[in-house]
């Protein structure tokens, strides 16, 4: 199987702290897989890297086989835990701004789910509230047309009813030839649209395995074999 | 993509200082009908004779306001200065940055266009303040109708008798054109080099990074004028020593182009000596928090 990303010996250190120590990573594509970890397992550190936003220690990552660089952001669309959209920008503004910039966008998609969200487009982004601004930039994210989805934390502090909407619509934009890396600790909630799961601690890949293999071979929900595995 | 990224920024630039630009020169025509009042107030009173308070407070107010205004504009290349090196920041080092930096664009692009916005806003900005000068020179220092002609004679004066002078001894258009030239170079490099520090200061401090820059581009700026003045002081020496026996105005006048041109040269140098270690830090150190 072909893979779309490939880490290899990835270390990240800051400062005395080793957030990422020696990860071996290879994902296929066309999967759904969750980077499952406690908080300050390493999650975010290695969705930035492979997005280009830090620079590792050591270590290489390849996505589709290319180094990280201005030819893999084009194939990436990267989810931050935080929102990075200019206050003074509106809805329009931001869907003009993902057109001239990603040749992959698909503008009808995006503007179907706003209508979906009632987001005026002439709004500003300080007008909005934090989780109306969170759901536009996952809008905008999976409204790319990319080859690998990185979340990071797409579903965290969000109500229940705001959880469902986002998993339905990373689901329901999800393209077969993609592969998407969701970054959580809520595992219940992600576990249902699972194909693969990597277990991260304290900078260590710890498993990678498949939802349907833990069932199947331990008789776990992944939600279960987490909570057995990080447990304090 | 670069042009792109340009119309971007500019659009995000203009939001803060397009509406400055318009207050300047609002600001400007304001000071000059307030200066006028004053001088008028003031003729008034000698012509008269005896002046009531009423008078006398309006005329302090206004040349109060005047000389706020005044000061207003002159600081005004200082905010424009200001909000263009906030924008770098927040687009590279602020959240903003998560947008920035996954964009699929080459380092080089995204500096250019932050070079080049930058630069455009400051030009306009000077010639918003000249254009304002302009007009408190011309509208705002006369009690005599409405035109200043002395000021407006003096301008004529340059063109006419001065300049056709100065064409006997120096290469006029070849001049003008070394200092615009030269003033560009000089404006990218001293741009580049607060952008450096904005981008030093953010790798070395975790918090404070606007104070971290601050301090960041007085050292370098520390660093950068023992650099230019060893430079000139070798270049002037080099070309002194050619030019002992300088007895006609041409011979100082080519002499002067000379030095000018050297200007340019170090000013080139160091526009691209910034630009390659923002460039080199963004691609091989990036750390966005």
């Amino acid at each position: 199987m072909q893979s779309i990303l490939e880490v290899r010996a990835l270390s990240k250190r800051y400062g005395s702290t080793l957030a990422l120590n020696n990860v071996d990573i290879t994902l296929p594509k066309g999967k759904i897989i969750g980077l499952l970890g406690p908080n300050g397992s390493g999650k975010t550190t290695l969705l930035k890297i492979v997005a280009g936003l830090l620079t590792p220690t050591s270590g290489i990552v390849l996505v589709d086989n290319q180094p990280v660089g201005e030819g893999t952001k084009a194939l990436i669309s990267y989810l931050p835990e935080r929102t990075y959209l200019p206050d003074w920008m509106t809805v329009e503004d931001c869907l003009e701004y993902f057109t001239d910039f990603y040749a992959d966008f698909d503008m009808a998609r995006a503007r179907e789910m706003l209508a979906r969200l009632n987001v005026p487009a002439d709004k500003r982004m300080k007008q909005l509230s934090k989780g109306t601004r969170e759901k536009m930039q996952l809008v905008l994210v999976m409204s790319r047309r990319a080859k690998l989805y990185l979340l990071d934390e797409p579903i965290g502090g969000v109500d229940p009813a705001t959880r469902d909407y986002i998993l339905d619509t990373i689901i329901g934009n999800y393209d077969n030839e993609a592969t998407i890396l969701i970054s959580t600790h809520l595992i219940a909630d992600v576990e249902k649209v699972l194909d693969e799961f990597l277990f991260l601690k304290d900078g260590v890949i710890t498993m990678h395995d498949t939802t349907d293999n833990v069932r199947a071979t331990q008789g776990k929900s992944l939600d279960e074999l987490f909570r057995e595995v990080f447990r304090c | 993509m670069l042009k792109k990224l340009m119309k971007h920024d500019f659009r995000a630039l203009s939001r803060t200082l397009f509406p400055l630009q318009i207050g300047i020169l609002g600001g400007g025509i304001v000071a000059t009908l307030l200066t006028t009042l004053t001088i008028r107030l003031n003729d008034t009173s000698a012509s008269v004779g005896g002046s009531s308070f009423v008078r006398g407070l309006i005329m302090a107010i206004s040349a109060t306001a005047a000389v706020l205004i005044g000061v207003a504009i002159m600081a005004s290349a200082l905010v424009t200065l200001l909000l263009i090196c906030y924008h770098f920041y927040r687009s590279f080092l602020g959240d903003e940055g998560y947008l920035t930096f996954t964009l699929p664009v080459s380092t080089s692009k995204l500096i250019w266009s932050k070079l080049l916005t930058g630069m455009f806003w400051t030009l306009i900005n000077a010639v918003v303040v000249v254009i304002t000068l302009l007009i408190f020179s011309v509208f705002g220092t006369t009690s005599n109708g409405i035109v200043n002609t002395d000021v407006l004679n003096a301008f004529r004066t340059f063109f006419t008798d001065i300049l056709p002078q100065a064409t006997q001894y120096v290469n006029v258009p070849l001049v003008s054109v070394e200092i615009v030239v030269i003033g560009i170079i000089a404006l990218a490099a001293q741009m580049l080099e607060i952008y450096f520090a904005i981008v030093v200061g953010g790798q070395v401090a975790k918090k404070h990074r606007i104070l971290a820059a601050i301090g960041m581009y007085l050292l370098i700026n520390m660093g950068v004028g023992i650099v230019s003045t060893t430079f000139m002081s070798l270049v002037t020496l080099g070309e002194g020593v050619s030019s002992l026996a300088l007895n006609t105005v041409q011979e100082v006048s080519t002499f002067m182009t000379s030095i000018f041109g050297w200007y340019g040269v170090l000013f080139a140098g160091l526009a691209v000596l910034f630009f390659f270690l923002i460039r080199s830090i963004f691609k091989k150190n990036l750390n966005l928090q």
